[in-house]
C-alpha cells in the first residue's frame, strides 16, 4: 500500500508541477513591455544630442524664483514654460520631459492593450494594474515634486547627479517593471528587473560614455553625443531582454504542447 | 500499525476529498496561476469534455472554492473562472499534504 501511495502521489505532484509550468508559460507576456519601452528609449536618443556641450560649457546660469519662474543668462538652451521646463532633469529641459511623459503613458497603454488581447485570445487574465499604477503613479509624483523643487531650488536638486542626465524616468520605469516581474511570479524576470534597476541607476548617476572610453571606443564619443550611451545602454538591455524572453517563452510553449496532465 | 503507516494515515486524513480528486486539483492549479481563466482554456489544458468540466466546476463552486462569471467578449459568450481565497488555501493545504506524504514515505 505504501509503495502504491508513494508512486501515485509523486506522479500527481509531478503532474501538478508540469501543469503550473505550462500555465505560467501561456500567461507570461512580459517580453512585450520590454520591447515597447526599449523602442521608446531608443527613440529618445536625438533629444540627448548636444546635452554635454551645454552642460560642460557652463555658460548658462539660471535662477528659479519662488513664483516658479526661471531666469537664465548666458548662451545655451533652457526653454521656459510649464511643459517644456523639465520635470526629470535640472540641466536638460527642452522637449525631453514632454517626450517622456507622453511616451511612458503610451507605453503603459500599449502594455495594457497587449495583456488584454492576450487574455482574450489565450483565455488567461493577468492582474497588471498594480504595475501600471506604480509606474504611472511614481511618474506623476516625480512631476509634481519636480515642479515644487524647481520653485524652491533646493541644493540637492541642482547639484544632484540623479537629475542631471535626464534619465530619471528610466529609474521610475525600472520600478514599474520590477512590480510587473513580481506580479508575473517569474524568478528570471525578477532577476532581470533587478538588473534593469541597476542599469537605470547607472545611466542616471554616471556618464556611461566613460565606460566606452575605457574599452577603447572613445573615438566615437564627441562632446555632442556624450550623453547618448546613457540612453543606448538601457534601451539595448530592454530590447535584448524582450527578445530573449520572447524566444524562451516560445520554445517553452512548444515543449509544453507535448506534456499532458492526465486527468484519469 | 507501524510508525510510518500511522504517519501516512495521519497525513491522508487531512486531504480534502473535493480537492484531492485529480481533475479538480488540476483545475485549482490552473486557476492559481492566473487572475481569471476562461472555460475553453481549462477544457483544452486539462483535456476534458465540456460536460465533464462543468460537473467538476459545479462541485468546486458549491464548496466555495471557485467563482464563475459569465459574460460577453464582443458577441462571443465567455465564462471566466477564478479561485476564491478558500480555494487558494485548500490548494496550498493539499499540495503541502502531498509533499509531506512523499517526504514521509521516502524517509
Amino acid at each position: 500500500m505504501t509503495n502504491q501511495i508513494d508512486g501515485s502521489t509523486q506522479e500527481l505532484l509531478a503532474s501538478v508541477g508540469t501543469l503550473r509550468h505550462r500555465v505560467r508559460n501561456d500567461r507570461h507576456s512580459f517580453w512585450f513591455p520590454l520591447v515597447v519601452f526599449g523602442l521608446i528609449t531608443l527613440l529618445s536618443i536625438p533629444l540627448y544630442y548636444g546635452w554635454p556641450m551645454r552642460l560642460n560649457l557652463g555658460s548658462m546660469h539660471c535662477h528659479h524664483y519662488a513664483n516658479r519662474t526661471i531666469s537664465c543668462t548666458g548662451t545655451g538652451f533652457i526653454p521656459q514654460g510649464f511643459l517644456t521646463r523639465g520635470f526629470f532633469t535640472n540641466q536638460l529641459g527642452s522637449w525631453l520631459s514632454l517626450f517622456w511623459v507622453l511616451s511612458m503613458f503610451l507605453g503603459y497603454v500599449a502594455t495594457i492593450a497587449f495583456y488584454r488581447h492576450r487574455a482574450v485570445t489565450v483565455g488567461l487574465k493577468v492582474r497588471i494594474w498594480p504595475a501600471v499604477a506604480v509606474g504611472l503613479g511614481l511618474l506623476i509624483l516625480v512631476m509634481l515634486m519636480q515642479s515644487y523643487w524647481h520653485a524652491i531650488e533646493p541644493p540637492f536638486l541642482n547639484s544632484g547627479d540623479f537629475w542631471t542626465r535626464g534619465t530619471a524616468t528610466l529609474v521610475i520605469l525600472s520600478v514599474g517593471i520590477a512590480t510587473l516581474a513580481a506580479l508575473e511570479r517569474s524568478f528570471w524576470y525578477i532577476i532581470y528587473a533587478v538588473g534593469f534597476v541597476f542599469i537605470a541607476l547607472l545611466s542616471s548617476l554616471y556618464n556611461v560614455s566613460n565606460l566606452v572610453r575605457w574599452e577603447g571606443l572613445g573615438g566615437f564619443i564627441t562632446p555632442s553625443n556624450e550623453a547618448i550611451p546613457n540612453v543606448i545602454l538601457p534601451s539595448l538591455y530592454l530590447l535584448i531582454g524582450g527578445f530573449v524572453f520572447w524566444a524562451l517563452q516560445h520554445d517553452a510553449r512548444v515543449a509544453d504542447d507535448d506534456a499532458e496532465f492526465v486527468v484519469e | 500499525m507501524t510508525k510510518i503507516n500511522q504517519d501516512v494515515s495521519d497525513i491522508t486524513s487531512t486531504l480534502d476529498d473535493v480537492v484531492h480528486q485529480r481533475t479538480r486539483l488540476g483545475i485549482l492549479t490552473v486557476l492559481h496561476e492566473a487572475n481569471k481563466v476562461e472555460f475553453g482554456y481549462l477544457q483544452e489544458t486539462l483535456g476534458l469534455t465540456g460536460g465533464n468540466l462543468s460537473q467538476h466546476l459545479s462541485v468546486l463552486e458549491k464548496s466555495g472554492l471557485i467563482r464563475i462569471e459569465k459574460g460577453y467578449e464582443g458577441r462571443r459568450a465567455r465564462t471566466w473562472v477564478s479561485n476564491t481565497r478558500t480555494g487558494t488555501k485548500a490548494l496550498r493545504a493539499e499540495v503541502t499534504a502531498l509533499k509531506a506524504l512523499v517526504a514521509r514515505i521516502e524517509f
